[in-house]
C-alpha cells in the first residue's frame, strides 16, 4: 500500500461511481422499463380490474401461454385472464394465494389449466422455475423462492431489486414501444398468427422437443405445488375447473408417435385430485378443433379467430356444466368429430342456410347484414 | 433467512458468487499473512476450489502429486537406463490415469465393437464414474515436470507443499493454461507484495474474462446448444450460423477462462503463460495453432512432435508426425471419435497446406493475388476460419453421425427452421451477441496493434474509469447469468 498511495482513495471513488451508475440504470429500468413488459403489465391490469369490480372475479384462470391466449374473457363475463407465459403451477400457487388471502378478492371458480405438458419439467427448469422475481418478489418472500430454488440469498435479492441486471436487451422497449392493446383489460394476450401458412411438421416437432425431449413428463415439485394449489381454492370454497385447451392435429400426431400418452397421464393426476376434492369439472377441449389450423396460432397455441370460438364455447360449457351446478365431478371431453357428427351438422347447416336464404329473399329489402366480427381467411 | 452459509458451498466456476467470494478472502488472507505461509494458504484454498466439484477426485489429484513427485527427485538423482525408467513410470502412471478415468470406456467400446465380428464377447464391465474435472489439464502439468527434470531443464522440487501447489494452484487447476515448471515452481518462492497498478491490471483482465464468458459466450451458447441438441430439425442457415456462433462461442468461454485465471494470479503476483492470440486472425492452419490454446499446442509441440523428430526427418515421416500429434491432440479433448476426428481435420489441414503450398504460392502470383497485400491476407484469413470452424462441427456434435448430418447439410434446404422460435434466440439478442462480437474485436485489434498496457494507460483518468464501469454495466446489463459451466472444464 505505501507504494500506491492512493489506491484506497481511487477504490472508494470507483465503487461510489459504480454504485451510482448502477442506482441510475436500475431506476431507468424499473420506472421505464418494467411497466411495458407483458407481465408487469397484466399485473397492473389485475389491479385496476379488480378495483373495477369490486374485488370480484367470477372466473379467475390460471395457467401458462395456452390459458393466456385461449380465454378471451370479452366473451365470458366477470372474467380475468391471470395466465402468463411458461407458468408453472408453483407460479398459480402463488398467484392464487395473492388473489384470496392478501387482495381478498372473491373468486366464483379457478380455471386451473391442465393439458399434457403441464407438469414437464421444462416449465420448472432454470430458466422458468421461479423467474420475474421483480414481480412475485411483491407477494412472494425470498425465503418462501430459496425453498423452491435453492439458490443463493443473494442472487435472488439482485433478482428481486435489481431486475436490470442480465435484462439489457429489455431497454428495446423504450425504442420500440409494444403493442400494449393486444393485451386485454382483462388479461387476455392476442395471438395474431396463423398456424395453417407455417410449416406445421416441423414445428410441431420443434414444439415437442422443447417440452417432452429429455425432460421428466411429471416434475415433483410441480406436481406438488398443483396439490397446494387445489388445496387452496378447496380451503376458501373455490370451485376447480381443470381445463385442457386446444392443440392442432399435427402437434397430437407427433406426440403419439413419440409415446406421449394421455389416458395414463391423467388417470395418475386425477387419482391424487380425487383425494383432495369432492367436486371439481374437467373441461377437457384438446381436441376441440379438428383440422381447423387457421384457428391455431402455432401447433399449441389458439390465435385470436380460435380463441373467440373456444372463449364461447367455455362460458356455454360452465354454464350448463359449470363448477357450480354438478353435485359429482365430470369430466367433459370435446372429442374429435366423428363422420356421423359432420353428416348431421352439415345437414343442420344446409337446413339453416336455406332457411336464411328463404328469409333474406322475403325480407330483404328491410334487412341490414350485420358484419361478423370473426374474419375467417 | 440470508443463508450465508451458501456461500461456501457449491461449485466454484470463475462465474459463480461463490468463487467471488472466495477469491476476496483468499486475496484478503494471502497479503495479510507472512510470505512463509503463503504457499500453504494457496495450498488449502487450491483444494478446498478442487473439492467444491468432487471431493473425492482430490485423491487422484493426490496419487498424481506423489508418484510425480517421488519420480522427479528419482530421476534426478539417478543416471542412464534408470533414469529413463523412472521417468517411464512416472508417464505411463499419470496417463494410467487419464486412461481409467478418462479413456477406459471408450476403449471398451470399442474393443466390443471390434470383436463383435469374430463372435467374441468382451463382457469387459463399463464404469461408471464422472469424469474428474481437468484431468487433462492437471495431467500435463505434473508431466511437464518429470519431463523437464529428465531434460535437465527444472531441478527436483524437494518442498513437498510447493510442488502439491504446482499442480494444483487453483486459478489454472481446471481449465489451464498448462503450466511449465521453470515459469510457475519458482513463483512460489518468491515474495508478491500488494501492488495496486497490478491489481488492477488483474482485475481489469479478469473482467474481459467475464465479458467475453457471459456476454458473448454464454448468449451464442443457446443457439448453438438448440441447433446441435436436434440438428435434423435444420438444414443451411440455422447450421451455418450454429457453427459460427460456437466458434465465437468456444473462443470467448474458453479465452475468457484463461483472461479470468491469469488476471487472479496477476492479483496475487503470479505470471501465467499466454493461451490466446486472437487466433481467428491466423492467415494459415499452422499459424492458427501458435494463437490458439497457445500452452497446449507448445505442449505437444515439445513433449510429442520434437521427440517424433518433428520436421527434421524425411517428408513423408514429417506429414505423420504432424498428423499423428493432432490426432492425438483430439483424443486429449475427449474420449469420442468426434475429437478424433477433429484432430485429424486438423492434421489433414496441416498436411494438406504443406504438400499445396508451393502450387498455391504459383497460384497468388498469377492471379495477382499477393501483389494486394490486404487482400491476400483477408483472403487468408477467411479461408482459414471457415477450415477451424468447420473442423469445431465435429468438436461440438453430440455424436459422429450427427456432425456428418451437419457437416453435409450446411447447403441445403437453406433455410429450414430459420425462426426465433426454432432458434431458441431472438433476433434481438443475436443482434446483443453481434454487437458484442464486434466491441470485442475492436478492444482486441486495438490492444494488439497499440500494447494493452500502454494504451489504457495513456488515457486520462476519467476516460479510463467511464471505460471500466461502462463495461461492467454491460456485463451486468447483458450477461447470462446462469452459471454456465466453461467448456474445457470437461477435459
Amino acid at each position: 500500500m505505501k507504494k500506491n498511495p492512493l489506491a484506497l482513495k481511487d477504490v472508494v471513488a470507483f465503487v461510489a461511481l459504480l454504485l451510482i451508475a448502477v442506482i441510475i440504470v436500475n431506476f431507468v429500468y424499473t420506472t421505464m422499463v418494467l411497466p411495458h413488459k407483458t407481465f408487469y403489465r397484466k399485473e397492473l391490469l389485475y389491479q385496476n380490474y379488480t378495483s373495477l369490480s369490486g374485488g370480484r372475479i367470477e372466473y379467475l384462470v390460471l395457467g401458462d401461454s395456452h390459458a393466456f391466449h385461449a380465454v378471451n374473457p370479452d366473451f365470458i363475463p366477470g372474467t380475468y385472464n391471470y395466465a402468463s407465459g411458461a407458468e408453472n403451477y408453483i407460479k398459480s400457487f402463488y398467484k392464487l394465494r395473492k388473489v384470496l388471502e392478501e387482495d381478498n378478492v372473491s373468486v366464483g371458480a379457478v380455471l386451473l389449466e391442465l393439458d399434457p405438458h403441464t407438469f414437464s419439467t421444462r416449465l420448472t427448469d432454470e430458466a422458468n422455475l421461479f423467474n420475474e422475481l421483480e414481480l412475485y418478489s411483491q407477494f412472494v418472500s425470498l425465503d418462501e423462492v430459496q425453498q423452491v430454488r435453492d439458490d443463493l440469498w443473494i442472487r435472488l435479492w439482485f433478482e428481486a431489486h435489481m431486475p436490470f441486471i442480465g435484462n439489457g436487451k429489455e431497454f428495446g422497449i423504450l425504442i420500440k414501444k409494444p403493442e400494449f392493446n393486444e393485451i386485454s383489460a382483462a388479461g387476455w394476450l392476442k395471438n395474431k398468427e396463423n398456424f395453417s401458412l407455417a410449416e406445421k411438421n416441423a414445428s410441431a416437432l420443434f414444439n415437442y422437443r422443447s417440452l417432452y425431449e429429455n425432460q421428466e413428463r411429471i416434475s415433483n415439485s410441480s406436481f406438488s405445488y398443483f396439490i397446494k394449489t387445489i388445496e387452496l381454492a378447496k380451503k376458501h370454497d373455490v370451485p376447480v375447473v381443470f381445463v385442457s385447451y386446444p392443440h392442432t392435429l399435427e402437434y397430437d400426431q407427433i406426440i403419439t408417435e413419440k409415446n406421449i400418452t394421455k389416458e395414463d397421464y391423467y388417470a395418475r393426476i386425477f387419482t391424487d385430485v380425487n383425494k383432495t376434492l369432492d367436486n371439481y369439472t374437467f373441461l377437457n377441449y384438446y381436441a376441440l378443433f379438428p383440422e381447423k389450423d387457421y384457428l391455431f396460432g402455432d401447433p399449441e397455441h389458439v390465435n385470436y379467430i380460435g380463441s373467440e370460438i373456444f372463449s364461447k364455447q367455455l362460458y356455454s360449457d360452465l354454464q350448463t356444466l359449470g363448477p357450480s351446478s354438478p353435485q359429482e365431478s365430470q369430466i367433459v371431453t370435446a372429442k374429435r368429430n366423428s363422420g356421423s357428427f359432420y353428416a348431421v351438422y352439415i345437414l343442420l347447416m344446409l337446413t339453416v342456410l336455406e332457411l336464411g336464404v328463404l328469409l333474406f329473399l322475403l325480407l330483404r329489402k328491410h334487412v341490414k347484414v350485420a358484419q361478423s366480427g370473426v374474419i375467417l381467411p | 433467512m440470508v443463508g450465508w452459509e451458501s456461500l461456501f458451498s457449491g461449485y466454484l466456476i470463475f462465474n459463480s458468487i461463490q468463487f467471488v467470494v472466495f477469491f476476496i478472502l483468499v486475496l484478503a488472507l494471502y497479503f495479510s499473512i507472512p510470505h512463509k505461509y503463503r504457499w500453504f494458504l494457496l495450498l488449502i484454498a487450491s483444494a478446498y476450489f478442487y473439492m467444491s466439484f468432487v471431493p473425492i477426485y482430490i485423491l487422484i489429484l493426490g496419487f498424481t502429486i506423489c508418484v510425480d513427485y517421488i519420480a522427479g527427485i528419482l530421476i534426478e538423482k539417478s543416471s542412464g537406463r534408470r533414469r529413463k525408467m523412472f521417468l517411464v513410470a512416472s508417464i505411463l502412471s499419470n496417463v494410467g490415469v487419464l486412461a481409467v478415468f478418462k479413456y477406459y470406456n471408450f476403449l471398451n467400446e470399442n474393443l466390443s465393437f471390434l470383436m463383435q465380428p469374430l463372435g467374441i464377447e468382451t463382457n469387459i464391465p463399463y464404469l461408471s464414474i464422472l469424469l474428474p474435472i481437468g484431468l487433462s489439464f492437471h495431467t500435463f502439468q505434473a508431466m511437464s515436470y518429470t519431463i523437464e527434470v529428465y531434460r535437465k531443464n527444472q531441478a527436483a522440487e524437494r518442498h513437498f507443499g510447493i510442488f502439491s501447489l504446482y499442480v494444483l494452484f487453483f486459478p489454472q487447476l481446471v481449465a489451464g493454461p498448462i503450466e511449465r515448471p521453470q515459469n510457475l515452481l519458482h513463483q512460489f518462492r518468491e515474495k508478491h507484495s500488494f501492488d495496486a497498478e497490478r491489481t488492477w491490471s488483474g482485475l481489469r483482465l479478469m473482467l474481459w474474462g467475464f465479458f467475453k464468458k457471459v456476454v458473448i459466450a454464454d448468449r451464442v451458447a443457446v443457439l448453438v446448444d438448440t441447433v446441435y441438441a436436434s440438428p435434423s430439425a435444420y438444414q443451411g442457415a440455422p447450421l451455418i450460423l450454429a457453427t459460427l456462433f460456437f466458434a465465437v462461442q468456444i473462443y470467448c468461454d474458453f479465452s475468457g477462462y484463461t483472461d479470468i485465471a491469469i488476471g487472479s494470479a496477476r492479483i496475487m503476483g503470479f505470471k501465467l503463460m499466454e493461451n490466446f492470440r486472437r487466433p481467428y486472425y491466423a492467415r494459415s492452419i499452422a499459424e492458427f495453432w501458435k494463437r490458439w490454446h497457445i500452452s497446449l499446442s507448445s505442449w505437444f509441440r515439445d513433449y510429442v512432435y520434437i521427440p517424433l523428430g518433428g520436421n527434421r526427418v524425411a517428408v513423408p515421416r514429417w506429414y505423420l508426425n504432424l498428423f499423428v500429434v493432432f490426432l492425438v491432440s483430439g483424443l486429449w479433448h475427449g474420449a469420442s471419435w468426434t475429437f478424433v476426428i477433429w484432430g485429424g481435420l486438423h492434421g489433414a489441414y496441416l498436411v494438406i497446406g504443406l504438400m499445396t503450398a508451393r502450387f498455391r504460392t504459383t497460384l497468388k502470383e498469377r492471379i495477382g493475388l499477393n501483389r494486394i497485400a490486404w487482400l491476400n491476407a483477408t483472403v487468408q484469413i477467411t479461408i482459414t476460419t471457415v477450415l477451424a470452424s468447420f473442423a469445431w462441427i465435429f468438436f461440438r456434435a453430440a455424436n459422429v453421425s450427427d456432425a456428418f448430418y451437419i457437416a453435409t447439410h450446411l447447403f441445403t434446404g437453406l433455410v429450414r427452421g430459420f425462426s426465433e422460435a426454432n432458434l431458441g434466440i431472438s433476433l434481438r439478442e443475436i443482434v446483443i451477441a453481434m454487437g458484442a462480437i464486434v466491441l470485442m474485436e475492436i478492444v482486441q485489434f486495438v490492444q494488439e496493434r497499440e500494447g494493452k498496457k500502454e494504451f489504457i494507460s495513456r488515457l486520462p483518468r476519467w476516460v479510463r474509469t467511464a471505460l471500466y464501469i461502462g463495461l461492467i454495466l454491460i456485463i451486468l446489463l447483458f450477461g447470462i447469468f446462469e452459471r454456465r459451466q466453461f467448456i474445457y472444464f470437461q477435459f
